[in-house]
């Protein structure tokens, strides 16, 4: 393979990164602050995609579809913690996992219905809705906004834990949700909105995705086991460690299908596998348990 | 007291008992197939259960077990010609053994929901690996068809419905009964000990990876004798059974069932099995409505039904008391 080829090929995997990013940024949230493994959380990329589909087709306005997908996800995630979740906490585990699996085979079922099967395709704004010369190849402008995005997204939610009080409160509770209550923190609260803001990000990513990744039923199930490929590659822990694994297997899954078409995603899960020999707890991941 | 209930107990499984083997043979054919189907899907459910009910680890990559299986039936006899029925399922069991020898060497490096991920990345795994570079063998989304009914080398013919009905009953019990001495036997102690506390159990001196690894292994390997099964009852494999969302079901079907308890997996495959026969015949929809069952049970049902069962014998005692 020729390097400008290998450069517009890492920038594919850079730009496909930061939408795992998207996604995995909420899921290891919610693993680190409430201990739960979220399988609906590709089916709000998915659902967040459509419903932009729809508000673009009758707005015509694609800022506008962003915000109705990203208002979609966040609504869903809203209904899942405050109705279902919220009633879970504290038990075994499997619970959460088998509500929410339900959750998703709902959600899949109800967007086959109001979306029918058929794959749709989005097209990119016209206002980068071209390509320009990279190194002597076109190269997709709506790949590099991409990329910009999920920089500015990290950086914004990096301000956010690091910086506000709302991020050091959503960290106490990462911590240690006991003290966080005795100070006078209301946990609840600070779950439903973590929820919120990951599911948030979800629908996001789903609509501003989806003029690379198309729109299809089986799509929440694609995203969410590489989402959770995130979790296991980089352990839960730091928000940079998220977007370095992001990084890491957005890029090598792109390399990998462009040299070994057969097979498919699975240069991933040879990371992963690779990973779990070696170091068990991931790659960023804080405590060895 | 505790004799009444248990003989209570006996009364109804010897009832169930009897009603799966005598009416069988008047019962009409989707009947009957339907009743195949339950028994398979129990002697699935059973495995999965023996891992996360007893054991205390939450898989969801039982799929791969019954799916490897499956398809290495599906690949043996239609595309090798074997004909004799103990040697594919020798060479299928023998196929779980070592995809979950190897995996549960890695799965088993991590704890609790990380290893629920884990088992989940491996299901994909095994249905990537099987639908892309292995296409040629597995004919991809097309799936393998036309596995005719094994051959056991007696003279009974397993052509009919009812006859391989029986087959499938024989091997259901022995495969419950291996279950109860498992569950019986100090190793089955010892697993029910790890998943109540695993520390104490270290600390008393279990090998506890050991016996979780061992766990891992017996639940493939009955996932995978429900596999075989499955391959020659339906005569045809598909890709759904190597996808997680199979795995998913088996997590539902002991959900429903009651989770940890013998007889739960049974019930579990007798309620989910019925409900998709009876419901799919109303609506395409049945995996949005089985998510809404789910739901409900998860949220209201905790204990499944042989909880509810569990719940009506001690309101029963009160009131004799």
């Amino acid at each position: 393979m020729e390097f400008p080829m290998i450069v517009s090929q890492a920038l594919n995997g850079i730009a496909f990164g930061m939408l795992l990013f998207l996604l995995a940024a909420g899921l290891s949230l919610m693993f680190g602050l409430m201990g739960i493994v979220n399988l609906a959380h590709g089916a709000y990329f998915m659902v967040g995609g459509y419903v932009g589909l729809t508000v673009l087709e009758i707005t015509d306005s694609f800022p506008l579809a962003i915000v109705a997908g990203a208002a979609a996800g966040a609504f869903l995630g809203f209904l899942t913690e405050r109705f279902f979740m919220r009633r879970l906490y504290g038990l075994h585990g499997h619970e959460t996992i088998l509500l929410t699996f339900a959750l998703s085979l709902v959600l899949s079922d109800l967007s086959l219905f109001l979306w029918s099967g058929t794959p749709r395709w989005v097209q990119p704004p016209a206002f980068l809705d071209f390509s320009f010369s990279l190194l002597g190849n076109p190269y997709p402008a709506y790949r590099l906004a991409i990329i910009l995005i999920g920089v500015l997204i990290f950086v914004s939610l990096y301000w956010f834990q690091e910086r506000t009080l709302w991020g050091a409160i959503v960290r106490a509770g990462v911590d240690d949700k006991e003290m966080a209550t005795g100070l006078g923190i209301n946990i609840p609260l600070v779950f439903t909105m973590v929820f919120c803001l990951g599911a948030f990000l979800a629908g996001f990513g789903g609509f501003v995705g989806s003029p690379i990744l198309g729109l299809h039923i089986g799509l929440d199930v694609e995203i969410i086991m590489l989402a959770l490929a995130v979790v296991i590659v980089g352990g839960i822990g730091s928000l940079t460690g998220c977007l370095a694994t992001c990084l890491l297997l957005g890029i090598s899954d792109t390399l990998g299908k462009v040299l070994w078409p057969n097979y498919a995603s699975l240069t991933i899960y040879l990371v992963v596998v690779i990973v779990l020999l070696v170091k068990p707890a991931g790659l960023f991941g804080k405590e060895v348990k | 007291m505790s004799r009444v209930r248990s003989s209570w107990k006996s009364i109804l499984s010897a009832a169930v008992g009897a009603a799966f083997l005598l009416l069988v043979p008047v019962l009409p054919q989707y009947a009957v197939t339907l009743a195949t189907s339950i028994i398979i899907y129990s002697i699935y459910v059973s495995s999965a259960n023996l891992l996360t009910g007893y054991t205390g680890l939450v898989s969801l990559g039982q799929a791969m077990f019954w799916g490897s299986a499956a398809y290495s039936v599906a690949i043996l006899t239609s595309k090798a010609q074997i004909t004799n029925f103990y040697l594919v399922a020798l060479i299928g069991l023998l196929v779980v053994v070592l995809i979950s020898a190897f995996f549960g060497i890695l799965a088993l490096r991590v704890k609790r929901l990380y290893f629920m991920i884990v088992t989940f990345a491996f299901g994909h795994v095994v249905w990537c690996i099987a639908m892309y570079p292995m296409q040629k063998l597995t004919r991809g989304y097309d799936g393998i068809k036309d596995i005719a009914r094994p051959e056991l080398g007696l003279s009974v013919s397993l052509a009919t419905g009812v006859s391989f009905y029986y087959f499938v009953l024989i091997v259901a019990v022995i495969c419950f009964s291996v279950f109860f001495l498992i569950i019986r036997s100090p190793f089955g102690h010892a697993i029910v000990g790890i998943r109540d506390n695993e520390h104490r159990m270290a600390a008393l001196g279990y090998n506890t990876l050991l016996y979780k690894y061992i766990s891992y292994i017996l639940s493939a390997v009955f996932s995978g004798v429900a596999g075989i099964l499955f391959a020659y009852f339906n005569g045809y494999v598909n890709p759904s059974e190597l996808h997680w969302l199979f795995s998913g079901d088996a997590l539902m079907m002991m959900f429903i069932g009651g989770i940890g308890t013998f007889w739960g997996p049974l019930w579990g495959a007798l309620a989910y099995t019925g409900l998709r026969y009876w419901i799919s015949s109303y609506t395409m929809y049945w995996f949005g409505i089985e998510g809404i069952i789910f739901i409900l049970v998860v949220l209201f049902f905790r204990g499944g039904i042989a909880g509810f069962v569990m719940s009506v014998q001690k309101r029963l005692k009160w009131q004799r008391h």
